[in-house]
């Protein structure tokens, strides 16, 4: 039986070239494996983690367009909110207002803090407005002769009521004052990524230096609360560092497992080594490649360490039974006894010419798997995809060439004894793999196919609930129990505003606020349209505040609390709002409709975009996608000047969406388009690539199915386990694709060498399992134990993702071991008995 | 060919995004802007927690009226719905009711009626502000002007009062209504200097220099009847419009405070009550002959009220204060409805026992400390 396989007998062209190549300079391909590896090491040394607010956007999205457009004039979605709390539940205590106005000090300091922008009761923007008999009085929330910082300063209960008085006038209850009045906030805003001053956010040195204010000021009576992406970033950076550690346990834990499986210091040894260098390289490529490191990110090199030990599996697999049986493991315990091994060069060189192909194609079809996640043109999934796919690809050369090479000079000790331990091991599960040999008869096979549709039905059904971006609330990245996530449910009990806005700019002709009533009694309309949409908590507008401003030129007459028609008082109402106020831009051509919502989960968006969609399709205040109204307009005005005609336009676009809920609609929008795209490509390309390899459609349809069946199961524990399907976990399922098709194509490759050789299916199947069985069941155990070491991770999205990948690890291989024989039994051989 | 294959994923995928532009970009079908006068009231699910400004009862209903042409109906006071259909989207700022009709006003001079309890309404007049020379009418400061308050005494007699001295009213249930210029027929009252500064930071315009030349037009701000059939308007900067014939005949009067009154009260005989800025209130036994100051303890301007027992009365005002007074000499005591926002009518329930208040944050139940 040995070496009666069609590529060890004959060589193609192809692999004698190859072989040529790689095994005639042995020691030229170990040196310059050596030189790039000292390269690669070098350049990864220079990696920075790098986190970016944009790349995680996409940026093409026409709600992300008006994100760009306005992130100047109102600011982006890259708020920090501080919330400073006194712990006996009163903050008009002395202590508390000096800790208050050195916050407000101090957030001034932090690098990239937009300085006009930050609010809080000790910044002159914020101001409350009284009526009194002949007008408005106005006024700093603090009063000027409070100074609880200047030394001697005593503070009287008279000045405490006052202040407490003035938050309530201001209107900033609930806001940046606690609704209990137990804690008050300060907010800044980081001035945009990009654009014309280029400005590069250093997110982590912002994130640290909020938390050395939180160090300075938490103590007996005061707690510091932080919440915003930078603060995110931080804790999802401090978070992604304790993957370092998982990942030297994962090694430990594989070369174990490497070892069991092979009894072999040397080859688990030499394997691993394989995988690192597939890591570094990989590592340095990125550098070159101009990548940071980014937390999301984390998580590709184990990705790609699994990837190359699960290969480097196989080819040990290959080597052992040319180094113990001289061929394959086929035959049974005496037959093979009685066979003679050959030399480690020529068992290496024989290993590599039987896996290039199979190896190759099921890496690339990885490699494909990776790049279709490039449809998400989000900048880090483009990082993410490009970063897997080189990683795969490197793969190719660590596990295909100087793995075998590297065999090619191993002398094992013990050989014998070895060998044993190989003729134990074989046959060991001798009962396992003819009980799975029974799938792939005709029967047996009918009835596990019924089954599987059965199962992909249910599981499509199930599936088809899974919810497209966050199913719960706070940062999904995060554990529930993080601080970041406690603080973020303690400011929204005690504010009235969470951190989840969704803002509509109103665009319209310049200086719309004092000469077009339409605009404005359109955008109130529309705020008062979106309050009664269920999961808007507040909205906030110009025209909203101008009624109030109405109302009091009317000596503060609640009936008077609507929008004037005439210019003259219009402007009245207008003119005293300061663009620092985020009503309105410099011309009041843009004005944003800022709603702040319950939660940000998939279904509170969808319901307010869909909500906001509706009304202005209702009342044509669309002009439609990206086009800014606000530069059109001006330049008709503008126009019409030169000519001398008057101009005046009434017309009103309401654009999607800005604050932090518009990113995520666009980044929800974007997931559910390219989802179900992704998936076809993802089948496609892997049926294109084992069409090319096996040339039979018949075949390549055995190995996509049952990826089709898992792909639907993940889905289905997607919601059991109430993931939301948005950026991280759609990758994780183009990556589970993309290693679990590895099995079904290294089963394959075996089944088809025996039946091309007269081998009926069952038998070739049998022989498949025996060969090649416990390599797969190590190689999913392997993949599995690396990925699922990250449940433990800090950050709930590693968490998920290792939950999931471990999944689909698991089950690709299942699916892999019993769908795959069944399939092929009424696909490709339904008459064979 | 693992870069080709790349290449090609990643130009299907620009490919896309092209094709999506392509979608969206789809303009769509103009629609002209709705004139909210005479576009019907949007039924949504947070009414009562809207802009509330008046009440009134029709047999065993109580009416709430407040912004976006919200009409709120309740037989139990607890429980509030929207009215089935509301001609108008303007905010209606006041209602009454005689026999089995309701009337309500408000912004951009509507009036709408209901004959059904307050289901179903229709528009009886509007009047929205038109730029100059659209109309002949728009030279008149009291064109546009809104509608404040609303009386009648019987189904087919009625009042309007609104802003600029607005005076409105029918003999026919509200199918015509009449313009009527009753200050020119009034004895004009020599205007006081308004008070001073308080040394706090005052706006670049006060009211005063803004309202130059309308100060003989006092907005009417409210309208009240006491039982003998005296009727009395509560206006602008301390003026009062008194009739001792129905209406017919007006006369100004003037109080002893230079700020302007939201709210007028009528008791029994001659007695009259109105309150305003500040915490301001009066109280006359002879229709405005004199007036005498009444303590409320509060600087908080006072936006609504409604006459209890006995000379009692219930005052609301801003901050979600409401004063309350049992009987005609007892004096006010101060409670407040939380969340604090202003309140602009209020509406005894269970025989006075407690109340119902509408103002800014919509309705909200008042249980006064015994």
């Amino acid at each position: 039986m040995a070496g009666s396989i069609k590529a060890v007998d004959n060589p193609s062209a192809f692999h004698r070239f190859a072989e040529r190549v790689i095994f005639g300079n042995r020691m030229a391909v170990l040196i310059l494996f050596a030189l790039i590896t000292a390269a690669m090491g070098f350049f990864a040394s220079q990696l920075r983690v790098d986190a970016g607010f944009k790349k995680q956007i996409p940026l093409a999205h026409e709600y992300m367009r008006t994100f760009l457009d306005y992130e100047r004039e109102f600011g982006g979605a890259n708020r920090i909110l501080i919330a400073v709390m006194d712990k006996n539940g009163d903050m008009f205590n002395l202590p508390f207002l000096q800790t208050m106005e050195k916050i407000t000090q101090d957030v001034k300091t932090i690098d990239n803090v937009d300085e006009a922008r930050i609010r809080s009761i000790f910044t002159p923007n914020v101001r409350f407005v009284e009526v009194v008999e002949d007008g408005f009085a106005g006024g700093n929330v603090i009063p000027q002769e409070f100074t609880p910082n200047i030394e001697g300063f005593e503070a009287t209960s008279e000045q405490f009521a006052t202040i407490r008085a003035n938050i309530e006038k201001a209107n900033i209850v609930g806001r940046l004052v606690a609704k209990d009045f137990s804690g008050a906030m300060v907010w800044a805003e980081l001035v945009p990524e990009g654009g014309a001053g280029q400005v590069k956010l250093d997110y982590q040195k912002v994130a640290a230096q909020l938390e050395a204010i939180r160090a300075k000021y938490e103590n007996d009576t005061t707690t510091v609360h932080i919440i915003g992406f930078a603060k995110m970033v931080g804790d999802i950076s401090d978070g992604a560092r304790s993957v370092i550690l998982f990942f030297f346990v994962t090694i430990a834990f594989t070369w174990i497992l490497l070892f069991l499986y092979s009894s072999s210091v040397k080859l688990a040894t030499l394997t691993v080594f394989c995988a690192l260098v597939a890591v570094l390289w990989m590592l340095g490529a990125l550098r070159l490649l101009g990548f940071g490191i980014d937390p999301m990110n984390m998580l590709t090199p184990f990705l790609i360490f699994a990837i190359a030990v699960s290969h480097g599996e196989q080819m040990i697999n290959r080597f052992r039974g040319e180094i113990f049986f001289g061929g394959l493991e086929e035959g049974t315990v005496d037959e093979l006894r009685g066979r003679r091994g050959v030399d480690a060069q020529t068992a290496a060189r024989l290993a590599f010419r039987m896996l290039l192909v199979p190896g190759a194609v099921a890496l690339i079809a990885g490699c494909i798997g990776f790049a279709t996640i490039l449809i998400i043109p989000i900048q880090i999934i483009y990082e993410l995809a490009i970063t897997a796919t080189v990683g795969v690809a490197i793969t190719i050369l660590t596990d295909l060439v100087l793995l075998p090479v590297l065999l090619s000079y191993c002398k094992l000790r013990n050989l014998e004894r070895k060998r044993e331990y190989r003729l134990r091991q074989l046959t060991q599960f001798d009962k396992i793999w003819s009980f799975l040999a029974r799938f792939s008869r005709p029967i047996p096979a009918a009835i596990i196919i019924l089954i599987g549709l059965a199962v992909w039905f249910a599981a499509k059904q199930y599936g088809h609930r899974v919810m497209i971006g966050d199913a719960e609330k706070g940062v999904a990245e995060l554990r529930p129990e993080a601080r970041y996530n406690k603080d973020a449910v303690l400011i929204s009990e005690k504010f009235a505003l969470g951190v989840d806005m969704l803002n509509v700019i109103a665009e319209a002709q310049p200086s719309a606020c004092t000469t077009s009533y339409p605009v404005m009694e359109t955008m109130d309309r529309f705020a008062w349209h979106m309050r009664n949409v269920e999961g808007v908590e507040q909205v906030m507008t110009l025209p909203m505040a101008a009624k109030i401003v109405n109302a009091g030129w009317n000596e503060g007459n609640l009936r008077w609390r609507a929008l004037p028609r005439d210019p003259d008082t219009l402007r009245m109402a207008t003119q005293g709002f300061e663009t620092d106020s985020g009503l309105l831009n410099s011309d009041c051509s843009a004005m944003p409709i800022m709603m702040f919502l319950s939660d940000h989960r998939a279904t509170t968006i969808d319901r307010v975009v869909a909500a906001v969609k509706d009304f202005r399709e209702k009342n044509g205040t669309w002009s439609g996608g990206n086009v800014n109204l606000a530069v059109q307009i001006a330049e008709e005005a503008k126009a019409a000047a030169e000519k001398g005609e008057e101009f005046h336009s009434d017309k009103v676009n309401l654009r999607l969406a800005t604050g932090n809920v518009g990113v995520l609609a666009a980044i929800n929008d974007k997931v559910r388009e390219v989802d179900a795209v992704m998936l076809y490509l993802l089948y496609g390309a892997v049926f294109l690539m084992c069409l090319l390899s096996f040339r039979n459609p018949l075949a390549a349809l055995c190995i996509v199915l049952p990826l089709v069946l898992v792909t639907e199961l993940g889905h289905a524990l997607m919601v059991k386990l109430d993931i939301g399907l948005k950026v991280n976990t759609l990758t994780v399922v183009a990556l589970g694709v993309g290693i679990g098709v590895d099995y079904a194509i290294y089963i394959f490759a075996r089944m088809r060498e025996s039946m091309q050789n007269g081998a009926k299916l069952t038998e070739a199947y049998f022989g498949a399992l025996k060969t090649t069985g416990i390599a797969i069941f190590y190689t999913a155990l392997t993949l599995a134990v690396g990925v699922a070491m990250w449940i433990f991770s800090e950050l709930k999205f590693q968490a998920d993702m290792g939950l999931m990948l471990t999944f689909m690890f698991v089950v690709n291989m299942f699916a892999a071991l019993i769908f795959l024989p069944a399939l092929c039994r009424w696909l490709l051989r339904p008459f064979e008995k | 060919m693992l870069g080709a294959l790349c290449l090609a994923v990643a130009g299907t995928a620009a490919a896309q995004e092209k094709a999506a532009d392509a979608a969206a970009a789809a303009p769509p079908a103009a629609v002209a802007w709705p004139e909210p006068s005479t576009s019907a009231a949007e039924k949504v699910p947070l009414a009562t927690q809207s802009l509330l400004l008046d009440y009134v009862e029709s047999g065993k209903r109580a009416i709430a009226v407040g912004e976006n042409g919200v009409v709120l109906l309740s037989d139990d006071r607890t429980q509030w719905r929207q009215a089935a259909q509301v001609p108008t989207r303007a905010t209606l700022t006041a209602v009454a009711a005689a026999g089995d009709k309701v009337w309500a006003v408000g912004r951009d001079g509507v009036i709408i009626a209901s004959s059904d309890g307050g289901e179903n309404w229709t528009l009886q007049r509007k009047d929205p502000w038109q730029p100059p020379g659209a109309d002949s009418a728009a030279d008149d400061a009291r064109h546009g002007a809104p509608l404040l308050d609303v009386l009648f005494t019987d189904e087919t007699h009625g009042i309007a009062v609104g802003a600029y001295s607005l005076f409105l009213e029918t003999s026919d249930g509200g199918a015509t209504w009449t313009q009527r210029q009753i200050l020119a027929a009034a004895t004009p009252a020599a205007d006081a200097k308004p008070a001073g500064g308080d040394g706090k930071e005052s706006w670049t315009f006060s009211k005063e220099e803004l309202k130059i030349g309308d100060e003989d037009e006092p907005h009417f701000n409210a309208i009240a009847r006491t039982s003998d059939g005296s009727l009395l308007i509560a206006a602008e900067r301390g003026s009062i419009m008194r009739s001792r014939d129905a209406g017919k005949t007006w006369q100004r009067g003037k109080l002893p405070y230079d700020g302007s009154m939201f709210g007028a009260i009528g008791f029994d005989g001659q007695r009259a009550m109105v309150f305003g800025l500040r915490g301001h209130a009066f109280e006359t036994d002879d229709l405005g002959d004199t007036w005498r100051e009444v303590p409320t303890a509060t600087e908080l301007s006072l936006l609504g009220g409604a006459k209890l027992a006995n000379g009692g009365a219930a005052i609301v005002g801003a901050n979600g204060l409401v004063l309350l007074r049992r009987s005609a000499n007892e004096a006010f005591k101060a409670g407040t409805v939380q969340p604090a926002g202003a309140l602009a009518a209020i509406l005894p329930i269970e025989g006075g026992a407690a109340f119902v208040v509408a103002g800014e944050n919509g309705i909200a139940r008042y249980q006064p400390k015994q």
